[in-house]
């Protein structure tokens, strides 16, 4: 459940930023996270009901924006969209590809009152 | 409670103790706070310093331009009026307020691992992270490994372990300088555990520092400690498809140590198999296969290790 630590250091580096610009309350929180991030999306949800929070982030909503995952192949420079690191490039079937979207953990912006 | 004095002690605080000086380790370390100062620090340059400036513009929505737009305008000062805009600052159609911080979820451990690995490179120092799932023979490979070569080189190890001493104490039976960080309830190390450790440790210059972490192929995958290198552990008596099980991993480890080999003729394991496997997720890995048991296979590991030190210290 390394989520927990994850919502953990989203939480503190909103809240920096949010007491350098006098938030009183973070209304929103927006994150690019892609598909081969490493992370669950069902156990971030479930990390975010569950973190404790402080006072800022009590009506915190959480938008996660899903970034599909595109690698592009060594051999014969083809980009391709994959869901899973062992996947062959669909032109030359070469395993030499190299992710170049898809593995974010992006705090991208948060909406403050 | 304690593992080490029987102290009571929180059970989601990091632990460091270093065999025979149990009595000294201190019980608690809010981490938190050292990630928030440094954050301080990166963050408070790049994004947070308001930018109050005011921009001249003819056109009544400023919104729907961009800065760049209405910097390359050419316009008169007579009809203008001003607005003053902070860079991170957008609007909401609620009227909140929004602020732009294009942040890495991990930046705050990954710049303390670049602080680490900067200290390293200084001292010369070469450092491993050890990853595999637990049961591997990680620690036997080290205990192995140190007592090899511990007249050719200095070794220290920080072990990483959800609970008890059980690890660090077989290391120090070996020699060489050793601290346990107990995790309580995390599943990983970070690197500012790994700070702390080498400020209590004392590593050598021109040394190798091995960090074994929670046996766990999942979370510390994602989680930079400063290492020169990532080697993964794999024990033959597990599953030859691991690698494409648990891809992040392999995906982001330089090496990966094949172990127990003296036990494939019992095993269903195949090696070409599991190399196969890990090639797909990542083509740069190179492997060793090694019996950290019978010691067959150790000198290609020595071999590396050698090579590995002597490009940090020479080069």
């Amino acid at each position: 459940m390394h989520e927990l630590s994850i919502v953990a250091n989203i939480l503190d580096t909103v809240e920096e930023s949010a007491i350098k610009h006098e938030a009183a309350e973070v209304t929103e929180i927006e994150l690019e996270i892609g598909e081969l991030s490493g992370v669950e999306y069902d156990a971030l949800d479930f990390a975010f009901s569950h973190a404790p929070r402080s006072s800022l982030f009590r009506k915190t909503v959480f938008k996660i924006l899903r970034i599909k995952s595109v690698a592009r192949c060594h051999d014969c420079d083809a980009e391709f969209p994959v869901s899973h690191y062992a996947t062959p490039c669909p032109c030359c079937s070469s395993f030499k590809t190299e992710l170049i979207r898809g593995n974010e953990l992006r705090i991208k912006s948060f909406s403050f009152d | 409670m304690c593992n080490t004095c029987g102290c009571e002690g929180d059970q989601n605080s990091t632990k460091f103790s270093i065999p025979g000086q149990e009595d000294n380790h201190p019980h608690s370390q809010d981490h938190s706070h050292d990630h928030e100062h440094s954050f301080e620090q990166t963050t408070g340059r790049k994004h947070l310093h308001p930018h109050p400036h005011t921009h001249s513009h003819e056109h009544a929505h400023p919104h729907e331009h961009s800065h760049e737009q209405s910097h390359d305008n050419e316009h008169s000062h007579e009809h203008t009026h001003h607005h003053v805009h902070e860079h991170e600052h957008g609007h909401t159609h609620s009227g909140s307020k929004v602020v732009q911080l294009e942040q890495d979820v991990l930046s705050q451990n990954n710049l303390l691992a670049e602080r680490n690995r900067g200290y390293f490179e200084a001292k010369n120092i070469l450092t491993l992270n050890l990853v595999s799932s637990p049961g591997s023979g990680k620690t036997t490979l080290l205990e192995r490994t140190i007592t090899d070569l511990k007249s050719e080189l200095s070794f220290s190890v920080i072990e990483g372990d959800q609970q008890t001493m059980n690890d660090a104490n077989r290391i120090n039976a070996t020699g060489a300088p050793v601290i346990q960080i107990n995790t309580g309830n995390g599943c990983h190390l970070d690197a500012d555990m790994i700070q702390k450790a080498i400020k209590k440790l004392e590593v050598k210059d021109n040394s190798v520092l091995i960090i074994e972490n929670v046996g766990n192929l999942v979370c510390p995958s994602l989680f930079d400690l400063g290492e020169a290198y990532r080697v993964v552990v794999i024990s033959v008596t597990e599953g030859d498809d691991k690698p494409i099980k648990y891809p992040n991993m392999f995906n982001t480890s330089d090496i990966c140590i094949i172990n127990k080999i003296d036990l494939l003729p019992y095993v269903d394991f195949k090696v070409e198999k599991a190399k196969e496997y890990a090639l797909q997720v990542n083509h740069h890995l190179q492997f060793i296969e090694v019996s950290a048991k019978t010691g067959e296979g150790m000198d290609k590991w020595y071999e590396w290790l050698k090579g590995a030190i002597w490009k940090i210290i020479f080069l």
